[in-house]
């Protein structure tokens, strides 16, 4: 396997060995290949067909083909069903899967075509490479936090005074439901699945998933799910509450159907991420990273992937009953039909339960992170830390009917679901006490991240024993539906993983993006989320122990007033997101360049480049201790070759941080009137292409060109001794020299016994060329591309970059 | 200051936090009922007991932020490197775990208690339909849409919705009890009214549109005047089948 890793990255573009043959790249038309338009018209063809027969058989049989509301549920099902699967087909997620299938060449075994961003572009593709997909997720997800967030604020619109004055009862009832639906399953879950997706490979020294394009296909499955969330306000939308209890479920209008529909793939999506995670952490760890040397926030994804596998096949099967009920009258939840109400809350509240764990897991990873590397000091009791995590997710599994103390089961039955519910309470303090403890004597660092991490400990406590008292049987049957039960959600979901997430965002924001956030910004974004968030579900509790019931669009009006300040406090705190969305999008764009270790982390993701190279490690990482041994003089929790000397890789290389004078240098540099282009390039030298592209600059103005052909690691492993490799590549960029002299450009070259970044950049420092061009293999075949040569001297060298793509084709040059 | 005397500042303010608790009027609508006292007890100790928690946990956060936050010159320097505590870790591990075990125990006690069933206690069916209440007197013959209760007398609530309805939840926030109306089921919760007045019944299931209209006047009347109220019902009632 390593031998493996070693000669592709060494290969550089150099076709090594047999595995590599050309890639004939046919760029079929866009409504054929994967791509949106295609994406478009398969969705809705499929839709429509299976529509159609589902249509035609209701005719045959003699039922009412389209109208009527049973044929609305009927077609509609099948619709949406094929129009989700038509999407993931379309986009492409099973091109790869389908050509294996029917044996077709194309398909090689180690295809890196989709894996990488090169461009924005493929941002909006399907993509296999972890870190694009973690991105993928994180912004999707957002977005749908935004919506998710809009609604609540049309909640809150209509609760701002007594009576019904904004929206219908039936609309707010879908405003709250599609407020829980989307922020639970489309925000909160798989932003978690899109911060690990991100980190976690990176942690276990892994270059990526152990699934690739399964990891695709989950994130894919996402925005038909969100998709058919939304859709339902077009035909009114499912109104029976984001947990959908029958017998409501089963009689409500169509729109319920686009809820149990769309809790499916969501929950495919969530599970099969899950089976991916379980897989890559357990195989995928780099050499030397045992069990206990994982970051913490692995042991939270291993624990989350776990009650995912276990857990979420439980709601798809109670939505698959209450939409079996709808269109095929099953009777599942019918008692007229000999069925059982509570048997719905049962199924349904055995996911749900561990699903608030899913939500909180890896958030507490999360903060274990932050806590640790931003206070400067050993996480304190690792191993309890780690047992607390598996601890709750066992524990979660045996308390689901803590929610049903009023539904009615067993009299008994409440008292040890009562009792293994506090005995939870249990690990969540260990984990509270811990980070506290952490905190005690380290050197805090007031960074954007870690004041999330503060306010969640401050504002999760608060939900922690709220969660108790809602444990206490007596208090929970008085409490239970009203809004003390909304603030407690508010306090776990918000105050507890939205802050986690936001933490998770700010602290690797550096290294997803390669830019630093403005911290200022980050402050106020954080003041103004904590403070608007605790005046606006602080007052909830109050108001559900006065006996205000929670989903109601009217209410008492001597609640009035209380109501009047939470709407425009929670208005103020959708507002602060704005702030969030500004530092974000400004810092993505124009943020001052990130170092590859801002936080001085030890962690494996933190000892590569910001963002990382596209396969993350040149070598497998070596392990060779825990993750957070600050302060222990000497301590490394790995040994990471990076075979380029990476400036930014500022904690290691001091002598790297004089960038002022570089910049003064570039100054002094343009003495010369004259344009100069250097052009890097080894096998593709003597590429039409590349020719082309220098005389098109040479066009109009004249210009010097320096051209160089590095040709070496500087590790010394892989250096390539061959004379005769040497000897055609003088020979190549003799030619093209001659030829670019023959088009009256003044060139001179050399071959460069060195890695191509360090030789870019000596020669940017020495000789301050005005632009680069940077000829690579295509993109399939290319060492350089495979570790962002381009990205990196684009974002180094400060001076224009273009990269030219030559396919020397079936002879690759050099003859090896 | 020393752990120890930041622990000791903690307690200090989760007493002061405490006694505040204690003193707070109103935390709770009125009380009407013998569980609702319960209830509340139950309740305030577990607001003490947070009090303490809220306080060690934030005392010891506020502090160590502002005693142990990073100084210009701190821009390399590292904590201790501290990995545990056994000591530590087995007090908060054993100590929160008691903790629950006793509120277990005591939320029990006081379950058992609320949910007590008498020999001639009243016995009431409450069903429950979109959006509508309808109470049931069997022993009395009466059907009433007001829930006419009887001070002092305990009472049993048989709560169930209508066959082809959906679930609705009985709660009368003033007695601190609550039952699921499920159809196909008959679920059972009790009160013994302990005051005379007038309160209001709150469907908290959410059960359609009509949901926050869902409610229906509670009453609860000394023996006398609840007797003539039943008197009144069995007339009305009568006349009403006479007519038909």
């Amino acid at each position: 396997m390593a031998v493996a890793h070693g000669a592709e990255l060494s290969g550089h573009g150099h076709a090594h060995g047999g595995g590599h043959g050309p890639v004939q790249v046919q760029q079929r038309s866009i409504w054929l290949r994967g791509s949106w338009v295609r994406a478009i018209w398969v969705s809705f063809f499929f839709g429509t067909v299976v529509a159609g027969i589902a249509a035609l058989i209701r005719n045959r049989l003699g039922f009412e083909a389209v109208s009527g509301q049973s044929a609305h549920e009927v077609l509609l099902t099948f619709g949406l069903v094929f129009w989700a699967i038509g999407f993931t087909v379309g986009i492409g997620c099973f091109d790869y899967w389908w050509g294996y299938l029917i044996g077709s060449h194309k398909w090689e075994q180690e295809d890196h075509s989709a894996h990488g961003a090169y461009s924005w572009r493929d941002y909006f593709k399907v993509n296999t490479d972890h870190k694009v997909i973690g991105i993928q997720y994180l912004v999707l997800t957002f977005i749908f936090f935004l919506i998710g967030g809009a609604l609540a604020e049309g909640v809150r619109a209509e609760l701002a005074t007594p009576g019904t004055q904004i929206v219908s009862p039936g609309t707010y009832n879908g405003l709250f439901s599609a407020h829980a639906t989307l922020m639970i399953f489309l925000f909160i879950i798989p932003s978690f699945a899109g911060l690990a997706n991100f980190v976690v490979p990176l942690m276990l020294g892994a270059q990526d998933m152990a699934f690739p394009r399964l990891n695709a296909l989950s994130f894919w499955l996402l925005l038909p799910a969100g998709l058919i969330f939304l859709a339902s306000f077009a035909v009114g939308p499912f109104d029976a509450g984001w947990t959908n209890y029958a017998p409501l479920s089963d009689k409500t209008g169509v729109g319920d159907t686009f809820f149990t529909i769309g809790v499916q793939f969501a929950g495919a999506s969530s599970i099969a991420t899950a089976v991916n995670f379980l897989v890559t952490i357990v195989t995928m760890r780099a050499p030397g990273m045992s069990f206990w040397r994982m970051p913490l926030l692995v042991w939270a994804n291993l624990a989350t992937s776990s009650l995912v596998v276990l857990g979420t096949p439980f709601i798809a099967g109670s939505q698959f009953m209450v939409l079996y009920d709808r269109i095929m009258h099953t009777h599942f939840f019918d008692p007229a039909g000999g069925g059982n109400v509570v048997l719905y809350q049962h199924i349904f509240w055995f996911y749900s339960h561990p699903a608030v764990y899913i939500m909180m897991l890896p958030g507490f990873g999360i903060i274990s992170e932050v806590i640790a590397i931003h206070s400067r000091k050993p996480i304190f009791g690792y191993r309890l830390i780690a047992f607390s995590t598996v601890a709750i997710g066992v524990l979660g599994f045996t308390v689901w009917a803590h929610h049903m103390f009023v539904s009615g089961m067993a009299p008994w039955l409440r008292i040890p679901m009562m009792a293994t519910t506090m005995l939870i309470a249990v690990p969540t303090g260990i984990k509270i006490f811990s980070w506290v403890a952490t905190l005690w004597d380290g050197v805090i660092h007031l960074t954007t991240a870690m004041l999330f991490a503060l306010g969640f400990i401050f504002t999760f406590v608060i939900g922690g024993l709220s969660g108790v008292f809602l444990a206490v049987i007596p208090v929970d049957i008085n409490v239970s539906d009203t809004y003390f039960v909304v603030a407690h959600i508010h306090y776990v979901l918000f105050g507890g993983s939205v802050f986690t997430i936001y933490a998770g965002i700010y602290h690797w924001f550096p290294k997803m993006t390669g830019r630093m956030y403005d911290e200022r910004l980050g402050r106020l974004h954080f003041w103004l989320t904590f403070i608007f968030f605790n005046a606006t579900f602080m007052p909830m509790h109050w108001l559900g122990l006065q006996g205000m019931p929670r989903r109601v669009a009217d209410y008492d009006p001597r609640f009035a007033t209380l109501n009047f300040i939470i709407s425009i406090c929670a208005f103020l705190l959708g507002a602060s997101t704005l702030v969030f969305l500004y530092n974000i999008i400004h810092s993505w764009a124009r943020g001052p360049i990130a170092p590859a270790n801002p936080w001085r982390a030890l962690s494996l993701e933190w000892q590569v480049s910001s963002p990382p190279p596209i396969f993350n490690f040149d070598e497998p990482p070596q392990v060779v201790g825990g993750p957070y041994e600050f302060g222990v003089p000497g301590a490394r929790h790995a040994i990471v070759t990076v075979h380029e000397p990476e400036p930014a890789f500022a904690g290691a290389a001091p002598a790297t941080l004089k960038a002022p004078e570089a910049t003064t240098g570039a100054s002094q540099g343009l003495l010369t009137s004259m344009r100069h282009i250097l052009v890097v390039a080894n096998q593709t030298v003597a590429g039409d292409e590349l020719i082309d592209a220098v005389r098109s600059k040479a066009a109009g103005e004249p210009v010097r060109v320096t051209v160089i052909c590095p040709q070496n690691d500087p590790s010394g492993e892989w250096v390539v001794d061959d004379r005769e490799v040497a000897q055609a590549t003088r020979a190549r960029l003799d030619a093209t020299l001659d030829r670019l002299r023959a088009a009256g450009i003044e060139a001179t070259g050399q071959v460069v016994d060195r890695d191509p970044y360090t030789a870019v950049m000596d020669e940017v420092e020495s000789d301050r060329p005005s632009e680069i061009i940077i000829s690579t293999l295509p993109q399939t075949r290319s060492g350089w591309l495979r570790r962002d040569l381009v990205e990196r001297v684009r974002h180094d060298a400060k001076i224009p970059v273009e990269h030219v793509v030559v396919d020397v084709g079936a002879k690759p040059a050099g003859g090896a | 200051m020393s752990a120890f005397k930041v622990g000791i500042v903690a307690v200090v303010i989760g007493a002061i936090g405490s006694v505040a608790i204690l003193v707070t009027p109103s935390w709770f609508p009125v009380a009407a009922a013998t569980q609702a006292t319960r209830q509340d007890d139950l309740y305030l100790a577990l607001m003490i007991m947070s009090s303490f928690i809220m306080a060690i946990v934030t005392t010891f956060l506020v502090y160590a932020i502002w005693k142990f936050r990073a100084r210009p010159g701190d821009e390399n320097r590292d904590g201790p490197p501290i990995h545990g505590n056994t000591t530590l870790e087995i007090v908060w591990t054993v100590i929160p775990t008691i903790l629950v075990v006793a509120f277990a125990i005591a939320g029990g006690v006081v379950l058992v208690r609320n949910e007590k069933t008498y020999k001639n206690e009243l016995n009431v069916h409450v069903i429950g339909q979109q959006f509508a209440w309808t109470f049931k007197y069997p022993k009395q013959g009466v059907t009433s849409t007001t829930l006419v209760l009887e001070e002092g007398q305990p009472t049993q609530f048989d709560i169930y919705s209508k066959l082809h309805d959906v679930i609705h939840s009985f709660y009368v926030p003033q007695f601190r009890v609550k039952a699921d109306a499920v159809p196909g089921q008959v679920n059972h919760t009790y009160a013994t009214p302990d005051r005379v007045g007038t309160y209001t019944l709150i469907c908290t299931e959410l059960c359609g549109p009509g949901h926050s209209l869902m409610r229906a006047v509670v009453r609860v009347l000394p023996k006398d005047k609840f007797d003539a109220w039943v008197a009144a019902q069995k007339r009305l009632q009568s006349s009403t089948q006479g007519g038909a």
